[in-house]
């Protein structure tokens, strides 16, 4: 098994027997302000007309990398983001999540720390998919914790729609609607709240 | 076959008959990366294990550098990214990144491919060129032109080579830029992006 084998949310919730809610939990008040550079890169991209939204690395490239890595970056003293980078939980959780954000360890950057944040690119805008996959890393990812009290945030997105979930001890929430990357400034600021959180 | 299958560049110039010559062949003139490019790269050099994947060797190394450099191309070139590019059957595949003359068509249609990058898997060099190489002989092929320069570039992410295809002749630099001087990497992708242009636009 590894995480690309669940197909949807509904896989994830009866094999882990977790609880299923949909609710609001994003925090969308907006006390930081979108650098210019991920404003322009964006705006560029957007402007570029779809040759961005050709591949998948191109989705990942333009619009998902940008946005976590300027977010990121105030937290880059205590927080790691890592991409493509394989975890293992137990023998059927285990893959390689798009990107998740980790606690930094006395192991630097050649160890990845228990993830608190996982973020997944909707392959072909399959958001059913992509979700399947972004819970399974989630519950990786609350495993690795070694403790269920700690939420696990979780973002499935295609570089235009961003939408978002959480994992607390055995509920998990699916936060209703979504953001799009027209509404950056509101996208930074909720991603930049659940790395606050912490 | 696909761009995958050539493991060095001999293998595929000795398919199609061209030679290869070893020499640095890039004039450029000395430039300053744009300030923001300097500052991201250095973040990413600092903080960011980029070596953890190849997709983060492409996001965070690769890729910021060559979208900064196409911005001052834009109306002339278009910089696709691993999109899927059959040959006539013949050469298939998924160059990293390849750079063509921008279309009438729209992103529709890849026209005039002048330049292609691959991103050295696990820093094997010579596998990268195999598949640079085949990437560089099928945009020759599409142009079917052959006064047509069409330039090739194999990066770690850290290092960075060049190569240029001209007729039936392989020219391989003998020099490589590294990101650690950024000002003189993007000083010789700028000539080469530049000549590109020049060429594009007669």
């Amino acid at each position: 098994m590894a995480f690309t084998q669940f197909k949807s949310l509904g896989d994830v919730v009866k094999m882990y027997d977790l609880t299923q809610e949909n609710g609001k939990f994003i925090n969308t008040k907006s006390n930081v302000i979108v650098p210019l550079a991920l404003q322009e890169d964006i705006t560029f991209s957007i402007e570029q007309d779809g040759l961005f939204d050709i591949s998948e690395a191109a989705i990942c490239e333009n619009y998902i990398y940008p946005v976590l890595k300027s977010v990121w970056k105030p937290f880059h003293k205590t927080f790691l983001l890592w991409s493509h980078t394989s975890i293992t939980a137990d023998e059927i959780l285990t893959g390689i999540p798009d990107y998740l954000f980790a606690k930094r360890t006395k192991f630097g950057t050649s160890v990845v720390g228990p993830p608190f944040c996982i973020a997944v690119e909707a392959k072909k805008d399959n958001f059913e998919e992509g979700w399947g996959q972004c819970a399974a890393e989630m519950v990786a990812a609350q495993k690795l914790n070694g403790n269920t009290t700690n939420p696990i945030f979780g973002i499935v997105t295609n570089g235009d729609k961003w939408e978002f979930a959480m994992l607390e001890a055995d509920v998990f929430t699916k936060e209703t609607g979504f953001l799009t990357i027209l509404q950056l400034e509101m996208l930074y600021s909720v991603i930049h709240n659940l790395l606050n959180r912490l | 076959m696909p761009f995958t299958s050539f493991k060095t560049s001999s293998q595929i110039l000795r398919q199609y008959d061209i030679q290869a010559i070893k020499k640095d062949f890039i004039a450029f003139k000395q430039m300053q990366a744009p300030a923001r490019l300097v500052e991201d790269i250095d973040f990413t050099l600092n903080n960011v294990d980029y070596n953890a994947s190849e997709i983060a060797i492409c996001e965070s190394l690769i890729y910021p550098v060559l979208v900064q450099l196409w911005k001052p191309f834009l109306d002339t070139l278009v910089l696709h990214s691993h999109r899927s590019w059959q040959v006539e059957g013949e050469l298939t595949g998924i160059p990293d990144y390849l750079i063509s003359a921008a279309s009438k068509y729209g992103i529709a249609v890849i026209e005039t491919p002048v330049l292609v990058a691959v991103e050295a898997k696990k820093d094997n060099f010579e596998e990268g060129w195999g598949q640079c190489a085949a990437e560089m002989i099928a945009a020759q092929l599409v142009n079917q032109n052959k006064n047509l320069t069409i330039y090739g570039i194999v990066s770690s992410g850290e290092q960075w080579q060049f190569a240029k295809l001209h007729q039936a002749v392989f020219t391989q630099s003998v020099k490589s830029y590294s990101i650690f001087e950024l000002d003189k990497l993007y000083s010789v992708l700028y000539a080469v992006l530049e000549d590109c242009k020049k060429q594009i636009t007669g």
